[in-house]
């Protein structure tokens, strides 16, 4: 990156922290620190949103698999407008009504403290790993790509997201993502346009989809009903449903931006801003990928896109490595050739010619990856972080290139901030305000709120820099915590929908849910973990409806109280 | 549409509360034929290109 770059970086920087700190002067409250006084508009919420699940590793990994995978991915989101009318259709005035401030405490008021305790955890325990991966996965890939060493690159993260965070609140958070997401927007019109762009003259945007569409790269739609393959318009339809009402209507870190609305109307719209925006953006993320491949079939990729692990290779095994470089040149300048002949003639023999020199290309590819992994196993390399960045610090100007990792450092931290202020309020509310200190004052209150933000990002920066001794044991938590999704949105659904759940038996039905879904994932591994959700969220459903039939139980006026509070 | 959602800004801010929020319900089957025109426009893109036969 060249001193312009930088320049444009660092004042991104300062504009995020000075735009949320401005956005958020004045506030004292707790009400303002965690729910921004109940002021917010649609628009901010619904980008607010958008940022929040929006990581760095979506910036750069989605462009990347667009690149090495195609559009299949894009199917993923399909799930997420359905459950954004569900959820604002019954999720969003159930929250609004009750006047909660944590998505846990509606599970006290519908059903006990054991449930929201049980529900509270989960989410601290799963965002808390959750927070150091979204700290650790950018800041490696960035400081592979601008050569600074990690640490720093996570310290400037982490220093610049608590300013912001500790001081102004959810409020600031929320104003701060709104700016992020559009550098967010702005960095992937650069990126598309600058593919686009670097085409030869000679080749359109229609010849550009049908090589891609030649090398299978727009397989948008896949209709196989194969429960092991894990993006199909099924999985994407049925399990990301359950995924994203999961993730959009249980987890405090989303829940807690609709509960900021000004009033449930703007609550529902900024949930139905992201219903319809989300599949067309990610659409254009993917289709950028599809382009840089299309771009790399007229300018010569590396064999290998991870700078890191080329270089060791071309030290470790140097000859080798020579003779793949030039095996990888022939079948490169070879598929730019039938490339070129089949745009010309668009013939059957020319498509067939073409798909063979793909295929010579990825052989190759896959010979220089094997040797990659033949100390660390096969699977070991993975280069999806370093596809599009690559492409990015080749072929844009100065002053772009640092508008792009703007975006990135803006994903990123947008996700972080939304993470670190939703942990906060959840420990504060759900257990230091409920259990430890009921009878805490405003000052008091504030104060603790300020310190669990920053201890929570001391705690990312802190797994973040173990990220890569703590690799594993980070992603068995992830994975583990995939498994609690559907079980916790099963209890949700039991208070929105069924009145008469009861307390006990959505205690243990949620134990029977988590069981059940860990047996599944025993006896049937392979299965494609999209459809844990509804396996878990059905399951829970189930066995709370059957235990909550015994009449007169000790919650059957709990119950009934409940059912009140959701009429009224 | 744009009568739909004046309607229901009324009735959740202004003072008609009482008004049953019916044109929800419309917007709603607006957004997921929205999500319906994506994916036939996706299923089109992936006959074009070859990828469903």
């Amino acid at each position: 990156m060249s001193l312009f770059d930088w320049i444009v970086l660092g004042a991104s920087f300062l504009a995020i922290v000075a735009y949320g700190l401005k956005r958020s002067s004045g506030q004292q409250s707790v009400g303002a620190y965690i729910a921004a006084g109940k002021q917010m508009r649609w628009w901010v919420i619904g980008l607010s949103i958008m940022a929040t699940q929006a990581s760095a590793i979506t910036f750069i990994g989605t462009t990347s698999q667009g690149y090495s995978d195609g559009l299949r991915f894009v199917q993923f989101y399909f799930g997420l407008p359905v459950a954004m009318v569900l959820i604002s259709k019954f999720a969003a005035p159930a929250f609004h009504r009750s006047g909660v401030r944590t998505a846990y405490e509606y599970l006290e008021k519908r059903f006990d403290a054991k449930t929201r305790i049980l529900t509270s955890w989960v989410f601290l325990v799963q965002r808390g790993l959750g927070v150091g991966l979204a700290l650790y996965a950018p800041a490696v890939a960035l400081s592979v790509i601008l050569h600074v060493p990690e640490g720093p690159t996570i310290l400037v993260m982490v220093g610049l997201v608590s300013v912001y965070t500790v001081l102004g609140g959810i409020r600031a958070v929320m104003w701060a993502d709104a700016l992020q997401m559009g550098i967010m927007f702005a960095g992937i019109a650069v990126a598309f346009g600058f593919a686009l762009h670097g085409l030869p003259d000679s080749v359109s945007f229609r010849d550009a989809l049908h090589l891609a569409g030649t090398s299978g790269k727009l397989n948008a739609i896949e209709t196989s009903l194969d429960w092991n393959s894990r993006y199909t318009i099924w999985s994407g339809l049925i399990g990301a449903t359950f995924l994203a009402l999961a993730y959009f209507g249980t987890d405090q870190s989303q829940v807690q931006r609709y509960l900021t609305a000004k009033s449930l109307y703007h609550s529902r719209v900024s949930l139905l801003f992201n219903a319809v925006l989300k599949v067309p953006l990610q659409f254009f993320i993917l289709l950028t990928g599809v382009l840089v491949y299309c771009f790399f079939i007229f300018e010569p990729p590396p064999i290998l896109f991870h700078p890191a692990e080329r270089g060791r290779l071309e030290r470790e095994a140097p000859a080798e490595m020579a003779r793949l470089e030039a095996e990888f040149a022939g079948a490169l300048s070879a598929r730019q050739g039938t490339a070129e002949r089949l745009l010309e003639s668009r013939g059957d023999v020319e498509l067939e010619a073409f798909a063979s020199a793909e295929r010579r290309v990825q052989d190759v590819r896959g010979a220089a990856i094997a040797l990659a992994e033949t100390e660390s196993g096969p699977g070991s390399y993975s280069e999806t972080n370093y596809i599009f960045l690559t492409f990015i610090l080749s072929q844009l100007p100065p002053g772009l290139i640092g508008l792009i990792m703007a975006g990135v450092f803006a994903a990123a931290m947008s996700t972080i901030s939304s993470e670190l202020n939703s942990l906060a309020t959840s420990t504060v509310v759900d257990h230091y305000a409920r259990y430890v200190r009921p009878d805490a004052g405003e000052l008091r209150l504030r104060r603790a709120l300020r310190w669990a933000t920053l201890v929570w990002a001391a705690y990312a920066a802190g797994c973040a820099s173990y990220g890569g001794r703590l690799g594993s044991l980070i992603e068995a938590v992830n994975f583990i915590g995939s498994l609690f999704y559907g079980p916790m949105l099963g209890v949700f659904v039991l208070a929105f929908l069924f009145r008469r759940a009861t307390a006990d038996g959505a205690f243990w039905g949620t134990a029977a849910g988590l069981v059940s879904v860990w047996g599944i994932k025993l006896v049937v591994p392979e299965l494609a973990f999209l459809w844990l959700n509804p396996i878990g969220c059905i399951a829970t459903v189930a066995a709370a409806l059957a235990l909550s039939r015994k009449p007169g139980g000790r919650n059957a006026a709990k119950a009934s109280a409940a059912s009140r509070m959701r009429g009224a | 549409m744009e009568r739909a959602i004046e309607s229901i800004r009324r009735s959740e801010t202004g003072p008609a509360r009482s008004e049953p929020p019916r044109s929800w319900n419309v917007i709603y089957v607006a957004v997921l034929a929205h999500l319906g025109l994506w994916i036939a426009g996706l299923w089109w893109l992936s006959c074009w290109s070859g990828s469903i036969p």
